[in-house]
């Protein structure tokens, strides 16, 4: 399904914190003020924001306003969450288990402090290059700890481009490393529920299952948002492109404005390397957002080995 | 008569913006069917609703039948009674069918 343009986006992630610098508390509440106003569905609070003092409240004041809020964790940071916070989702971050910098103990001692707070909590993991060949440990890992679901989600972008940031993306060759790795995909995630937001991973560790019921092409700046910690707000995280802030001017505003629309126009535009692909109505283009930080409009996604 | 409802775990909102948009289109004789005003989100799944069928689902908010609903939009929509009647019937049994409505 091919959606419309919206008035506002629908899934915003959010973060609080930059390294030392943490948006002040009344700031916070002003953008979610602006987020309860713009109606948005689902906002996912990360970088710093369980050991944020004003959590609790602002968790509270989307919760209200009728924003179903998830918050992602460190596993360090689980005993700062609150059990009385209606949260949808409590992820645990894995990210640093997969990067050997922390102990398999530590993510399932995490799990079990969620549980005892009365939550039901997942894995998250971003995938970079680095962990592609983790994450079958990292399935057999949630098993063992009773976690029942993991998320994948996109590759966060910043704006200082380089060498290294390129680097940390899954290419096509490291891509078809793993799915030879994982072999029977079906196996391999058994018993777990995956939500995968890179395409050409999802077609990897999905394989089996047809559907990707929500794909209509990339949702940067349409269905998608990113707000960072100064509250300036982005088209997603993977698309470093700033569109306005939200403690200067409200979210149905910035949406109207023409950088928004030009995101638009550019995710329509055919990629000149896509043209021609057979898969091109099935992918419609991959992730625009990767594509367009680190080439330009008319590059495949940097995960696309090329034309079918 | 049974009221009909909506699910109340289905997350949804009206697109304002479109919905003129869409009224605009439909003053200057376009087909607007396929052009969703009202978003919902089901079982993680994002779903549009056109013009109509958005101004149904808006309705089935627990204090009106089936009947009260067709009522409503006769007085709204230049159309014959049973041909409305007909089309809102096949709407909200669709959606009673999908689970998203129910008699309440």
């Amino acid at each position: 399904m091919r959606l419309d343009l919206l008035d506002t986006p629908l899934r915003v992630t959010w973060e609080f914190c930059s390294g030392e610098f943490c948006l002040p508390a009344d700031k916070l509440r002003h953008v979610a003020g602006r987020l309860t106003e713009a109606g948005v569905f689902f906002v996912t609070l990360q970088k710093g924001a369980p050991r944020h003092p004003a959590t609790g409240e602002i968790i509270a004041m989307l919760s209200a306003g009728g924003v179903r809020v998830s918050l992602i964790a460190q596993p360090a940071e689980l005993s700062l969450v609150e059990s009385n916070w209606p949260l949808q989702e409590l992820f645990i971050d894995a990210g640093g288990w997969l990067d050997g910098a922390s102990a398999q103990e530590e993510l399932g001692a995490a799990a079990q402090i969620g549980r005892e707070k009365g939550f039901s909590p997942a894995f998250l993991a971003v995938p970079l290059a680095s962990r592609l060949a983790r994450l079958p440990q990292l399935f057999a890992l949630c098993r063992e700890h009773d976690v029942g679901r993991l998320k994948l989600p996109n590759i966060s972008v910043d704006g200082n481009l380089g060498d290294l940031e390129r680097g940390k993306l899954p290419t096509a060759e490291e891509l078809f490393d793993l799915r030879k790795k994982i072999g029977d995909a079906a196996e391999s995630r058994r018993g777990l529920e995956l939500e995968v937001h890179d395409l050409f991973l999802w077609e990897i560790l999905s394989r089996g299952d047809a559907e990707r019921g929500e794909f209509g092409g990339c949702q940067a700046a349409n269905s998608l948002a990113h707000i960072d910690a100064q509250g300036d707000i982005f088209p997603c995280s993977s698309w470093p492109l700033r569109l306005g802030s939200l403690c200067e001017t409200s979210l149905e505003a910035i949406w109207q404005n023409e950088r928004r629309y030009r995101i638009r126009r550019d995710i329509e535009h055919l990629p000149a390397g896509c043209a021609g692909c057979s898969d091109y109505a099935l992918c419609i283009g991959g992730c625009r957002g990767l594509a367009v930080s680190f080439s330009d409009r008319d590059a495949r996604d940097p995960g696309c080995a090329g034309r079918r | 008569m049974k009221k009909l409802a909506r699910d109340p775990q289905i997350v949804w909102r009206n697109e304002k913006r479109r919905e003129e948009e869409i009224l605009a289109a439909l003053e200057r004789g376009e087909d607007v069917g396929d052009r969703g005003s009202v978003i919902l989100i089901v079982g993680g799944t994002m779903h549009q609703l056109n013009l109509v069928g958005g101004y149904i689902w808006n309705l089935c908010d627990g204090s009106r039948s089936l009947d009260d609903v067709v009522e409503t939009l006769a007085s709204e929509f230049d159309v014959h009674d049973e041909v409305l009647r007909h089309d809102v019937e096949a709407f909200v049994n669709d959606l009673v069918g999908r689970g998203w409505l129910r008699y309440a």
